[in-house]
């Protein structure tokens, strides 16, 4: 069974043949024709797939083994980097990044408990039903 | 799981290349494709209607057009008894419009103080006005703890009390020991999403059970036969392909038509398919002049504004920046009642002190308040207005309008679901026909629906639809022959619109009905408001025949499909116009302020004793069943009693009394 990592290296030196042979080629037959260095690399795109696959399909069986048994022992398998936007640089006009994340209006209860009327996993806030229809963010839900 | 209904649906397709091609399709000469894969491997095509436009045919022991509360409580139940379901929808089920009702359930569960459903049979007749049939009332409340407690067992997160009971809180007019024992604990909810959860839990629980589910496709009409329901038609958005569904019993829960108004809380979709439908099979619709409106939802977006807003002190202004509520009720001024506020805004409207480019609406002014109050006592108003209004609540005002809510009628129904017309002196039921929820009218909101009602009245009666065509029949039955060419009409209908060269678009004559009911036919009712109103709806309703649609394509072809719902619309709007014009009284929603009293059989503010009984065609305590000819758009009225005993002697019936809270 090949591990992710190895699967990885092992693709990354696949590839970085392929260039190394199409540089190569360039660089000896002075002018690598566009569509033989495409095909070339066509062939080699559809070979490694096949390559990659096979070794992902193995992989993610694995993982699938690992996530189902290991996730409560936790920790997550992959040091993946978290997707992030980059961040723009912070100019006179941006606003700063804690003002724009919205607040949530209705804080949740502690334990989700309120505690004037002890009801657990009821509606956040003030009583909804105060005014006599059924109110949630000063609108009009039921009445 | 998901996968199981997606592979279920018609994947690729093949049907018998025609010879003839229309001439939309003669650029593209391609051969269409058709073949039926999926569980039903015999569903078949045929040509029977039109070779231009093949029909697939399926056969199943039961139909639910319509997959919200009742329909997948309906659907579910069906499947779980052993029958071979479809579910007919034109929306995804977890998009369907229960998914905004975000309320609470209500039900006798006695977990808060002693409780007795019977005195919840007591607050919902009174709330109906002593028009709602006493025997679906008595079913639903006797049935309400029984249908809560299912549907806890279903996985539905119900909130909870220290001892681990349902918490029940107290909301919409319920009252202990007959309306003598002060104010009930009945409405049981879901954090703040009581509705989305509701609609998520039953569309789970119904993926364990066999239902076929045809997502995405628009039921055209009903096939009926002999005046018994065989199946419905329909159109599959996706690939324009028509089918028909055959079955021996249809389920109608399509939901309510608030889109004929121009300012309502419903979605896009609400747009009565069921209840057209019904009317074009020939069959009534039942009390549809019963439409309840709040004052204030907000111009446009339809969103309704807590009335807390004005118990925390906002006024209500119109155009010349006067607060109006002074002059129409002088000592409760904005606290007055819904009825009274929307009246007052709508007769200032019509006299032309509105705001805004066409003086159609008005403001609710918040902004003299301090900013501190308004946020610790409305927490989330200046995000609500900001978000639906666009305006600083703290600095602007709100434009607001009275906005259609609910729909209490729609397909007459027995307690049981079953549908029934009324011919000499009887209900007869339609067979292979039944109906539930916003749809169905089995009459438990009568007049008047009360808040939290409704969530209640669906769960209830889709499952009441289910077992009762788990009596009569039995899965695997044979299916009655049906015409090759039923359903012709529909298609002639379809190919109709879809080349349609008129001169108005859709869109221009949605609005002008739009505007024409919200002006005729809302809050504001008296008899040359309503006559008047009456008459630009027949004169708008002939403007369909001169209708023009852009689209000539088959495939998603939303153009068409809004014009369908158009159609359907308009057979609503003339219905309610109409019987609203006929109703010489004021009962619960429909109020009229040239007849400002209610008309029963006896004057019951005064003692019974040495009254005369008035006959039936004299007084208004009856339900009006409305037919409409499609082709002209002609209404005719008829009236059936309302059902005044319970249906078993453990529920004493509640004698008619003047409704006073």
């Amino acid at each position: 069974m090949m591990t992710r990592a190895s699967s990885f290296s092992s693709v990354k030196t696949f590839f970085s043949c392929v260039i190394f042979c199409c540089d190569k080629g360039k660089v000896h037959k002075g002018l690598v024709q566009h569509p033989l260095k495409m095909s070339l690399l066509r062939v080699c795109c559809i070979a490694a797939t096949g390559f990659v696959k096979r070794g992902l399909l193995l992989e993610s069986t694995y993982t699938a083994c690992f996530r189902t048994a290991g996730y409560a022992s936790g920790g997550a398998t992959k040091d993946k980097e978290p997707l992030k936007k980059a961040k723009t640089p912070q100019g006179r006009f941006d606003m700063d990044e804690t003002e724009s994340k919205s607040k949530d209006i209705l804080e949740r209860f502690p334990d989700d408990v309120n505690p004037e009327t002890k009801e657990k996993g009821g509606p956040r806030g003030p009583e909804p039903t105060r005014y006599g229809d059924w109110e949630r963010k000063g609108r009009c839900i039921d009445f | 799981m998901a996968a199981v209904c997606a592979a279920s649906r018609v994947l690729g397709r093949k049907i018998v290349s025609s010879k003839a091609l229309p001439a939309v399709c003669q650029a593209s000469n391609r051969k269409l494709h058709f073949s039926i894969y999926g569980k039903k491997g015999d569903a078949k095509v045929s040509d029977g209607i039109s070779t231009q436009y093949p029909v697939v045919d399926h056969e199943f022991d039961a139909v639910v057009v319509g997959a919200g509360g009742a329909g997948l409580r309906a659907a579910f139940g069906l499947s779980e008894a052993g029958f071979n379901t479809a579910c007919v929808t034109k929306l995804f089920p977890t998009r369907s419009h229960t998914v905004a009702a975000q309320g609470g359930i209500n039900a006798a569960l006695g977990n808060m103080e002693e409780d007795d459903w019977r005195w919840h049979f007591y607050d919902t007749v009174k709330g109906s006005d002593w028009l709602g049939d006493q025997d679906a009332i008595h079913y639903m409340t006797e049935q309400a703890p029984a249908a809560v407690v299912e549907l806890e067992n279903f996985g539905m997160p119900f909130s909870r009390t220290e001892d681990g009971k349902i918490y029940q809180r107290a909301f919409g007019g319920q009252s202990l020991k007959f309306g003598k024992g002060g104010q009930a604990h009945r409405c049981c909810c879901v954090a703040d999403r009581t509705g989305h959860s509701l609609l998520h839990t039953l569309y789970g629980r119904s993926l364990r059970y066999d239902t076929s589910y045809f997502v995405e496709y628009f039921a055209l009409d009903l096939l009926m036969e002999d005046g018994e329901c065989k199946g419905v038609i329909a159109l599959c958005m996706e690939d324009g392909s028509i089918h028909r569904f055959r079955a021996k019993n249809t389920v109608i829960a399509t939901g309510g038509y608030g889109r004929t108004y121009f300012s309502c809380t419903s979605a896009h979709t609400s747009t009565g398919d069921g209840n057209a439908m019904v009317t074009r099979a020939g069959l009534p619709c039942q009390d549809l002049e019963f439409v309840q409106f709040h004052p204030t939802g907000i111009y446009g977006a339809g969103c309704l504004i807590t009335e807390g807003c004005r118990g925390e002190g906002g006024i209500l202004i119109n155009s010349e920046g006067e607060r109006f509520m002074e002059r129409y009720a002088p000592n409760a001024k904005d606290l007055a009642s819904r009825d009274v506020v929307s009246r007052s805004m709508t007769i200032e409207i019509r006299e032309g002190r509105g705001v805004g480019p066409d003086k159609d609406h008005v403001y609710l002014q918040l902004h003299h308040l301090p900013p501190q109050q308004l946020a610790s006592r409305l927490p989330g108003i200046s995000e609500t207005a900001m978000i639906f209004a666009g305006v600083d609540v703290t600095k602007e005002p709100i434009p607001v309008l009275p906005t259609v809510h609910y729909n209490m009628g729609g397909i007459p129904t027995n307690y049981k679901g079953q549908v029934i017309t009324h011919k000499n002196g009887e209900d007869k039921v339609v067979p292979g026909l039944y109906a539930c929820g916003e749809s169905g009218c089995a009459s438990v909101h009568g007049a008047n629906r009360l808040g939290a009602n409704s969530l209640l009245d669906l769960v209830v009666f889709g499952r009441a639809c289910a077992l009762t065509i788990a009596e009569t029949d039995t899965p695997g039955e044979k299916l009655s022959p049906l015409k090759s060419n039923a359903g012709e009409a529909s298609v002639a209908n379809l190919d109709k619109i879809r080349f349609a060269n008129g001169s108005t678009r859709t869109s221009e004559i949605r609005l002008n009905m739009q505007k024409t009911m919200q002006n005729h036919a809302a809050v504001f009712r008296t008899g040359d408001v309503l006559k008047e109103g009456c008459e630009k709806m027949g004169s708008i309703y002939k403007t369909l025949d001169d209708i023009k649609t852009f689209d000539r394509g088959i495939v998603w072809n939303t153009d068409l499909v809004e014009t369908l719902e158009l159609q359907n619309l308009m057979l609503n709007a003339v219905q309610t116009i109409v019987s609203a014009e006929a109703r010489k009284e004021s009962r619960g929603a429909h109020a009229r302020e040239d007849f400002k009293d209610r008309v029963d059989e006896y004057d019951y503010s005064k003692p019974l004793q040495g009254q005369v009984k008035k006959p039936f065609e004299q007084h208004w305590r009856k339900h009006t069943l409305s037919y409409v000819d499609p082709k002209t758009g002609k209404v005719t009225l008829e009236y059936r009693p309302v059902i005044d005993n319970s249906l078993n002697e453990d529920c004493a019936a509640i004698p008619p009394a003047i409704r006073s809270y």
